[in-house]
């Protein structure tokens, strides 16, 4: 039998390249061939994946929470600026948070949740160099939603929601003067051909929170045999191999970033502009403490939680 | 690949003896395919589980009918009908015809190159076909021009925007093939240059071959010319404005298609143009030539994730593997599989089903991508205008209420013939494409 | 009916859709809508663009307004398009076929696909229920999508009815339609 995954970004993505195809292995592996993994390409808009695979379309799926606003607002504890851990760790700490505080919340209803993750460190792709924070006024910054739009609040620019794929158009005409993304886009989106200026900052701006999931009615027809090896492969390891993935990916960005010639700002975390952000983006969090309080949860602790968890693990893995 | 086959075919059937509007036919075989591929039987009908099929073709219609790239459509539509409506158009004409009009041919000349630069900024093939209908199809019946000739100049003209930059089609085949998008761009150049020509040579041959098709006017004084050019600065201004725009990055495809709306409207209010009624007509005219538009589109997406569930890619690329033909070889079956696709599909669809499967093939061969991918999108190019499904000939003949499809294709065989010889220099002398790129990056 | 105050709008209705019957009123209502949006969103283009370059300040939400007046436009539209039968078709084989076998296959086809729509509308309803509970709304001016989805279904309703009632009506009115 087999589980056909659609999938939005480009095949060189790390989602396309190692995630799914390792996610699939391990599978295939575990069942004696039984099931087999495959992806699909060019089922629609990103933020229809949820309902493709909750209606039967497609078996199973990822998304970027950011672009169903309003659904998806527990995963974002881990896109609060500050966390200052790379995605592998924090996306271990994502999901172990996500089943200890939020596992009675009702967002992935009609779903089987595989996995929550993050993409590297969200850092600013631009035409123009950011030497003052005031650079970055009035000026047209693709977001992808979550904390995303919270930042472009503060930060005064004039945001344009768009998924990623739209991302070098966009540059290319100047339809934006910059955008809001992870390392890794450099090359997987090509975008290091339209980029003049990265600006990396000290732990990055944000992160960006992710799901996968499967329809829960193919999971149920499965063999009790074939449910356990899904389960084994999936969860806390799934999203563990993708925030690795995505780590990875923001290294190859980085080194054809340098190939193509962009221009790469690393910002000292003691330098004006790093005070500056710090100080514009200082209770992002607490916003979203409140709404997830408002909605019956303790974000505070989960916050607090997320962190330490993710503090532990990066220390625990490092070399 | 059974199952895609006896897709196609009940497509084919549906279309062409059923006479169901394509929209409709597409998306009828497409949630009965998916079904089908569910587990469908006669025997379970009733029982079977619907919710998938039924929620696939939901999906669709509520994310297609709010895309926003897709909003160029109405706007560039809207502009075209303001121009007509407040008789630029015909002014527009006078002026191309005191300047070309003495030749045999001329004005459909000047339509293909509008054509051509019009949809090479615009982006979209339909709405070319739609707002150029509108502004040069009257005025060539004006003049004589035979209703073939003239419309297949429109549908033709307009599938050249797909390759000259900017190419929304050359940047998907960028990101899925992880090739350089600037070099494509640059390698799409040419290709798209001795498209125009050859085209303008396809106009030639009809005109010879029947003299009476395109006839030729009295050639115009200089006085007559500038008599005619001082009607039309404006619209050519505007135009100029829009094209320019999109190219200079001042703004985007649908911010330039809103500019190019509102300026038809200004000038033809400045000019008391443009009556209540013909500014209601134009409104009007314009959102049932989008809502005929984005229906198809819809289907074509329904029917095109059927087959992607079909796993027709997969299953064609066993086929060409299978045949142990040489590197030339394999990329002519694989152009010819192309066409034939091209038959039914719609341009993007098309793009997204198959190159990321035959990419990796024709890489394994040797072969540069950049080049690859000028070929599929000038197939893909051609596609819009072979039957049975040429999108761009329904367009037109939904638009001109009086001009049937067929005769839309009879016109537009020379057009075609044009297209194949393009298609064959692309394929065997690859430097066409691949010269721009090499010296400006490589 | 001429000393009517509204002449004007009986004679704008007439000038379109004067062979409608009852259903011109309708038709000329979902056009009047489809086209006030359309002016709408080419002013609000406009606007953007002249406030970006002359005010140096765009206006939020430009894209998401853009996203919902494409859906009213094209959905006021697409009932008007069934019911003028404008759709495109592929008219080749039209002198080959005989008369009957049109009429049959319009009434099959039409009647097959009216109550496909029926389903599909059923499930857009259902989804924009679904999204309503799930507090789906815009990025930016947090407008829940969710009613324009529904009123997406209604058109889709109103298409499927119109379709059938074409199909009913293509049985009798066979001669009218060829003269
Ligand atoms: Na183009
Ligand atoms: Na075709």
């Amino acid at each position: 039998q087999t589980i056909r995954v659609a999938s939005w970004l480009p095949p060189t993505n790390p989602m396309n390249a190692v995630v799914i195809p390792e996610w699939g292995k391990a599978i295939s592996k575990a069942t004696n061939g039984r099931l087999k993994v495959e992806i699909v390409y060019g089922m629609g808009h990103p933020k229809s994946m949820w309902n493709l695979v909750e209606d039967g379309i497609v078996d199973a799926s990822y998304s970027y929470h950011g672009y169903v606003p309003g659904r998806f607002e527990l995963p974002q504890v881990v896109e609060q600026p500050g966390l200052g851990t790379n995605a592998e760790a924090a996306s271990y700490a994502l999901w172990n948070t996500y089943q200890k505080y939020f596992a009675k919340s009702h967002e992935f209803d009609g779903l089987k949740l595989l996995a929550l993750f993050t993409h590297g460190p969200g850092q600013i792709y631009s035409n123009f160099p950011i030497k003052d924070i005031k650079d970055l006024e009035n000026k047209k910054i693709r977001i992808g939603g979550g904390v995303q739009s919270q930042l472009a609040d503060r930060f005064h620019i004039t945001p344009v929601g768009a998924p990623a794929p739209k991302v070098y158009e966009m540059m290319q005409q100047g339809v934006i003067d910059g955008a809001f993304l992870p390392v890794g886009e450099m090359k997987t989106l090509r975008l290091a051909e339209v980029t003049k200026d990265l600006t990396l900052f000290p732990n990055g701006l944000y992160m960006g929170s992710f799901s996968m999931f499967m329809n829960p009615d193919v999971f149920d027809d499965l063999s009790k045999q074939d449910q356990e090896a899904i389960n084994k492969a999936s969860g806390e390891v799934l999203s563990v191999l993708a925030g690795k993935a995505w780590d990875a990916g923001d290294v190859a960005g980085l080194q054809s970033a340098r190939e193509a010639g962009v221009k790469i700002h690393v910002v000292k975390p003691n330098s004006t502009l790093a005070k500056e952000v710090n100080q514009r983006i200082d209770n992002v969090a607490t916003e979203w403490v409140k709404g997830v309080d408002k909605k019956g949860f303790n974000g505070d602790a989960a916050l607090s939680y997320l962190r330490e968890t993710a503090m532990q693990y990066a220390a625990k893995h490092k070399e | 690949m059974l199952d895609s086959l006896i897709g196609f075919s009940i497509l084919l059937l549906l279309i062409l003896v059923f006479r169901v509007p394509i929209a409709f036919a597409m998306g009828l075989v497409g949630i009965t395919g998916f079904a089908y591929l569910q587990g469908l039987g006669w025997d379970n009908v009733f029982d079977f589980r619907w919710t998938g099929p039924i929620a696939l073709a939901a999906n669709r219609i509520v994310d297609t009918s709010q895309e926003y790239s897709l909003s160029v459509i109405p706007l560039f539509i809207l502009m075209g009908n303001f121009v007509t409506k407040a008789n630029l158009s015909g002014e527009l004409y006078r002026a191309s015809n005191a300047f070309l009009g003495h030749r045999k041919g001329g004005l459909s000349m000047a339509t293909i190159v509008a054509c051509g630069g019009f949809s090479a900024i615009c982006g979209s093939s339909l709405a070319t076909s739609a707002t150029m209908a509108k502004v040069a199809m009257p005025s060539m019946r004006k003049y004589g021009y035979q209703d073939g000739l003239a419309s297949a100049s429109i549908a033709a003209g307009s599938t050249l925007g797909i390759l000259i930059p900017p190419s929304v089609i050359l940047l998907i085949y960028g990101l899925l093939t992880e090739t350089s998008i600037r070099e494509l761009f640059a390698a799409g150049f040419l290709p798209g240059l001795l498209g125009i020509l050859l085209y303008l040579a396809a106009v030639r041959y009809v005109v010879w071959r029947h003299p009476e098709y395109g006839p030729s006017a009295e050639k115009a004084n200089f006085s007559e010319r500038v008599a005619a050019m001082r009607n039309v600065w404006g619209v050519l201004l505007l135009f100029c404005i829009v094209m320019g725009g999109i190219y200079l990055g001042v703004f985007t495809p649908t911010e330039a298609a809103g500019i190019g709306a509102g300026g038809a409207f200004l000038i033809a209010v400045m000019r008391r143009s443009l009556s209540w009624s013909a500014f209601f007509h134009a409104l009007i005219d314009t959102g049932r030539t989008t809502a005929m538009l984005f229906t198809v589109l819809i289907g074509a997406l329904i029917f095109s994730d059927f087959i992607t569930m079909a796993g027709l890619p997969d299953e064609l690329l066993a086929f060409v593997k299978s045949l142990h033909l040489p590197p030339m070889g394999v990329i002519l079956i694989i152009v010819g599989i192309y066409l034939v696709l091209g038959m039914v599909f719609e341009s993007l669809s098309m793009i997204l089903l198959t190159v990321p499967i035959f990419y990796p093939l024709v890489q394994s061969l040797g072969f540069d991508l950049v080049w690859f991918g000028i070929v599929v999108v000038v197939v893909t190019e051609i596609s819009l205008i072979t039957p049975p499904v040429g999108m761009n000939v329904f367009v037109l003949s939904a638009v001109l209420d009086n001009v049937k499809a067929g005769t839309i294709f009879k016109g537009i065989t020379p057009f075609w013939c044009a297209d194949m010889v393009r298609l064959g220099l692309i394929v065997f002398v690859s430097s066409i494409a691949l010269v721009l790129p090499e010296i400006l990056y490589r | 009916m001429s000393r009517s105050p509204y002449e004007w709008l009986t004679t704008a209705v007439n000038l379109h859709h004067g062979d409608l019957g009852l259903a011109k009123w309708l038709a000329f209502l979902l056009e009047a809508v489809s086209a006030v949006m359309l002016f709408a969103l080419m002013v609000l283009t406009c606007s953007d663009v002249i406030g970006r370059y002359v005010f140096n300040n765009s206006i939020n939400g430009t894209t998401e307004l853009t996203e919902l007046a494409l859906g009213i436009i094209v959905f006021c539209q697409i009932p008007v398009v069934t019911l003028t039968g404008a759709h495109v078709v592929v008219d080749i084989l039209d002198r080959v076929l005989p008369d009957w076998f049109a009429t049959v296959c319009s009434f099959i086809m039409s009647l097959a696909i009216g109550i496909g729509c029926i389903f599909v509308a059923d499930r857009i309803w259902f989804q924009a229920l679904r999204s309503l509970r799930r507090g789906v709304v815009t990025e930016f001016l947090l407008i829940p999508v969710s009613y324009f989805v529904q009123f997406i279904a209604i058109m889709m309703y109103l298409t499927a009815a119109i379709l059938i009632y074409k199909a009913i009506t293509s049985l009798f009115c066979r001669k009218k339609e060829a003269a």
